[in-house]
């Protein structure tokens, strides 16, 4: 049990969970209740969040709200979840967007409801469960967890090509994340032989690791560093990657539910600053170009083919491919502008590019097609949608003010001053952010503006329900746009430690 | 005057309760009137029981008796409680699908009887002689179960397909221990590690001929690879429930008796054995899964795959520690949980006449059959290793045990053999949670059929969320 004597962290695990065996066990005609107790549970889950930024204390570093309890004991294997500063507002944006998914699964309708928030809400649990385990093995598990119910709202509810989508999605990532058992069983045997000590327990093998306890040989550290990297380039997707996730986003449901409940949350991002980055830092830098290279490929080609995409899903998917370079880029600048600029872009990016696909969705949903053609000048007659539109546009080609720019900038800091990259990477990969402001703007207006293409009905404006959902992603891309310290202060101690540690280590050798 | 040995009798309680009770049983089936020989089977299911509790009672007994040729420790009564468990779920699984095949006999339920006796013996031995001859029990009640469907000519076909290598294999055996015989003078596996050291010459290279002939000829029995080719055959003309039984509890008996022949036996000769059963081990996981991966027929991919479980079952001996042993037993009793699982669900969907069990026949389960589906898709998961399921922690835990041994290359293959199963195995679940593509084939949702299938399931899912228990006996 920790500090506060309460399991909050695993409160905000739990509660989705429990909403979805409550939604499951609803009688299908009782669909109110059902989406009753959805909304119960995330709506929980968002408090637990918010309750746990109130009681983080900013000014300290480690993992806080720890809860665990031994799983097998034998292995040293433990049922530990806590929150640091990288974690904290992961797991706010993964409970922000729950109640946002369910909303739209609402106003999308569709068959077997039931079904379909019941595995949003495992799914929100299982994102949850990986922001917060601090157990190696744990957080597989989570990692995993996450796999099956993704597939399922594809396979069932997608568009024409989901089965095949659904088993491209499900057996890349699987194929990637196994490869992370690899690492897991050599990090867990080489602690286990050198100290004596067999734990998956993450706190303690990142401090043998740092003071020195353990000892991984140049070529063992590397092939960890490569067994984990593999796992979560697949799972971001880095290029060349990524073939898995514009398959996927393009035969998701056009609602854009699965989108921001599975896919806009990136994980793989995550695994990277908590495994690769903070527990190989010698092997990280010395990859670090080379993953440079691959990020700010992956800058322009989502990029430029994103440019000549006309379905709109597959415009996002590809800015998707191009948003993640630049994560990439500051993970690898290793050094706290380029994290904290990643982590502020991993949530500012979850937030636009969700709003944009379920915009998407609600303009599919009117006209019965994604493709940019069939639209035009709607703006006049849909003017709240067209607002937010632009808005979430503007805040994805990192407009001041909103929040795109402050993640972006500092990225772009962040690898200039980097030793490992360097203001080529940067210069390069500026390029990107510039084509990410000609593809989105040009959706823009290709839908929104102009004179309107097809004759027929009207196009109609956001129902209150969408207003809602459109409205609770506006707030946090205005707050963080504006103060962006309220999430930078928390992040600050956590981001500074893990650079200090890569700086201590790469100057000890 | 000979002298008769003291006998242990709780070694061979066991034993005795499942050998007497088939003896009895196959006399009782005579008054059971035909119609009713649903009985018999409860009956047998009862015997089962018993001995699955004369099991539990001596959970942590260890010691030998009849001089030495049969042995009971904790690892052993694991195994035979997970052979044992097999049996009463395939019993519970047969009771209804032999009635509705029109194939009900009392002989069934008594030849499942003396088979997992044959297994539990096997898993007993610690003699080559006494598990020759329990093999050859339990091959005998197989070859006559494969061929239970009687003018079925798939299950004859399986049945004399079985029966033919069956025989071969028991060439090696005997070849095998022959010449370890010749080699140390013994057949106990006591006395032949004692011997080992002292070697030399043709006589280790006799010992060493006779123990791959041994490997051999118990590969054929547990389908490893290159041994493995009779297994979709067989599983797919046999009986489902019959192939059920098979796949899970004759491949627990005979790996623990490789295991026993090889780490009792020949621990000296691991030089020797280990680097072979690693390259047989990766053989059986790519051939296996590949092999699955081609599959459009249901019951020859879960024979594919199940030639690919064993690759990962191989892990234990080759590990060689107490925690190649625990990862084994936990191996064992998670893969007969899900297979059984899995085909449980084709046994449910499976009416009279059916030739080819196709992938087709599964689409749309879901719509139909929420709580089938849930059983086969922790099934799948399970045999693919996903967590939170027993599966997942069954392929971390041989991992670990064959990288703590110093073979990181078969962890590695292990991983990617994982990821070729995980297409393979989620398929299947996809297309169950999919449209229907077909018509509807009938479903039988008796209730012994059921409580096999929610027994296999909540073992499943009990075995992946609390796995400690079972995890760490040695």
């Amino acid at each position: 049990m920790n500090q506060i004597g309460f399991p909050l962290v695993s409160l905000a695990i739990a509660l989705p969970a429990l909403g979805a065996l409550l939604v499951w066990l609803t009688p299908a005609s009782q669909t109110r209740v059902a989406r009753g107790f959805a909304m119960l549970s995330a709506l929980g889950a968002l408090a637990t969040a918010v309750a746990l930024v109130a009681r983080f204390d900013a000014s300290q570093a480690g993992y806080q709200l720890v809860d665990s309890v031994a799983w097998v004991a034998a292995w040293g294997l433990s049922y530990t979840v806590s929150v640091d500063g990288i974690s904290l507002w992961l797991v706010v944006l993964t409970t922000l967007l729950t109640p946002v998914s369910l909303m739209a699964s609402w106003n999308a309708g569709g068959a077997h409801p039931r079904l379909q928030q019941a595995l949003l809400l495992l799914l929100a649990g299982a994102m949850t469960g990986v922001f917060v385990a601090q157990d190696m093995l744990l957080f597989y598990v989570f990692f995993e967890l996450t796999l099956v119910p993704t597939a399922l709202l594809i396979g069932i509810w997608g568009g024409d090509d989901r089965r095949r989508a659904a088993q491209t999605f499900l057996v890349y990532t699987f194929a990637g994340s196994v490869v992370m058992l690899v690492g897991i069983v050599g990090l867990y045997q080489a602690h286990g032989v050198q100290t004596g000590i067999y734990t998956f327990d993450l706190a303690t093998v990142l401090a043998s690791l740092q003071l020195g306890a353990v000892q991984l040989p140049l070529e063992t550290e590397r092939m960890l560093f490569a067994a984990f990297l593999i796992a979560f380039a697949v799972k971001l997707p880095l290029w060349p990657f990524h073939s898995w996730l514009t398959t996927a986003h393009t035969a998701a449901p056009s609602s854009g539910v699965v989108d921001i409940a599975g896919m806009v949350i990136k994980i793989g991002a995550y695994g990277l600053i908590r495994f690769n980055v903070q527990l190989f830092p010698q092997a990280a830098a010395w990859a670090a170009p080379a993953i440079g290279v691959l990020a700010v490929i992956g800058v322009l080609y989502g990029g430029w083919i994103a440019f000549g995409q006309r379905d709109m899903k597959r415009i996002l998917a590809f800015a998707t491919v191009s948003h993640l370079g630049l994560i990439v880029l500051g993970i690898f600048a290793l050094n706290p502008q380029g994290l904290s600029g990643a982590l502020l872009q991993m949530i500012s990016s979850g937030i636009t590019t969700g709003a944009l696909f379920l915009i998407v969705g609600m303009l599919a949903a009117r006209r019965d097609s994604r493709d940019v053609q069939h639209f035009g000048g709607i703006w006049g007659q849909a003017p709240f949608l067209g607002s937010i539109a632009l808005v979430m546009v503007l805040a994805s080609i990192g407009l001041p003010g909103l929040s795109g720019f402050i993640g972006e900038f500092t990225i772009m800091l962040g690898a200039w001053i980097s030793p490992v990259l360097g203001w080529t990477y940067v210069s390069i990969a500026v390029i990107g952010v510039v084509l990410a402001a000609a593809y989105l703007l040009r959706m823009f207006r290709l839908v929104f503006m102009g004179p309107p293409r097809e004759a027929g009905a009207p196009l109609r404006d956001a129902n209150t329900l969408e207003s809602l959902m459109l409205g609770v992603l506006l707030v946090p891309t205005l707050v963080i746009g504006l103060y962006p310290n309220a999430l930078l202060l928390m992040m600050e101690p956590s981001v500074q430690q893990i650079a200090q540690q890569i700086g201590q280590t790469l100057a000890s050798r | 005057m000979i002298t008769l040995p003291v006998i242990d009798w709780t070694i061979v309680a066991q034993l005795l309760v499942v050998f007497g009770g088939a003896t009895v049983l196959l006399l009782l089936d005579l008054a059971i009137p035909a119609g009713r020989k649903q009985v018999t089977a409860y009956l047998a299911l009862l015997v089962v029981l018993g001995a699955a509790a004369v099991g539990v009672m001596h959970a942590g007994v260890s010691g030998a008796t009849f001089g030495g040729t049969l042995r009971l420790d904790p690892f052993r009564t694991a195994v035979g409680l997970v052979c044992l468990a097999a049996a009463a779920l395939s019993i519970l699984l047969a009771v209804t699908f032999l009635g509705r095949h029109q194939i009900e006999r009392g002989e069934f339920a008594v030849l499942v009887l003396f088979g997992v006796g044959g297994m539990l013996l096997l898993v007993q031995a610690a003699d080559l002689v006494v598990m020759f001859l329990s093999l050859a029990l339990l091959s005998i009640t197989l070859y006559v179960l494969a061929g239970f469907a009687l003018p079925e000519p798939r299950s004859e076909e399986a049945a004399l397909k079985y029966l033919l290598t069956g025989a071969f294999a028991t060439g090696f055996l005997v070849f095998g221990i022959a010449l370890i015989y010749g080699a140390t003078g013994s057949t106990t596996l006591a006395t032949i590690a004692a011997a080992g050291p002292g070697l030399t010459g043709e006589y280790r290279l006799y010992a060493a001929a006779g123990l791959l002939l041994l490997v051999v000829g118990l590969g054929y029995k547990a389908s490893l690879v290159p041994f493995h080719m009779w297994t979709p055959d067989v599983y797919d003309g046999a009986p489902t429930p019959v192939a059920a039984f098979m796949s899970v509890a004759s491949k627990a008996a005979v790996l623990a008796a490789l295991t026993h022949v090889l780490l009792v036996g020949f621990g000296e000769l691991r030089a020797l054995w280990a680097p072979i059963l690693a390259v047989v081990a990766a053989a059986t996981l790519l051939v296996g899964n590949i092999g699955a991966l081609v599959q459009q027929n249901v019951k020859r991919m879960l024979a594919y795959s199940s030639i690919g479980q064993a690759g990962f079952l191989l892990f234990g001996p080759i590990a060689a520690s107490d925690r190649g042993i625990d990862a084994l037993v936990f191996y064992l009793a998670g893969y007969t949980a899900a297979n059984l699982a899995a085909f449980a669900v084709l046994i449910a969907l499976e009416a009279r006449g059916e030739t080819e069990w196709s992938m087709a026949r599964l689409s749309g389960l879901w719509q139909r059959s929420p709580g089938l589906t849930l059983a086969l898709a922790l099934a799948l998961l399970s045999l693919a290793g996903v967590p939170p399921t027993a599966g997942f922690i069954a392929k971390f835990a041989m991992l670990d045990a064959v990288w703590q041994a110093g073979y990181p290359a078969l962890v590695v293959l292990g991983v990617v053999t994982s990821a070729i199963a995980a297409a393979y195995y989620l398929r299947v679940l996809l297309r169950a949670a999919g449209p229907a593509e077909t018509d509807a084939p009938p479903m039988f949702g008796d209730w012994p059929l059921r409580l096999g299938m929610a027994l296999a399931a909540l073992a499943i899912v009990v075995l992946g969320l609390a796995p400690g228990w079972l995890l760490s006996f040695s």
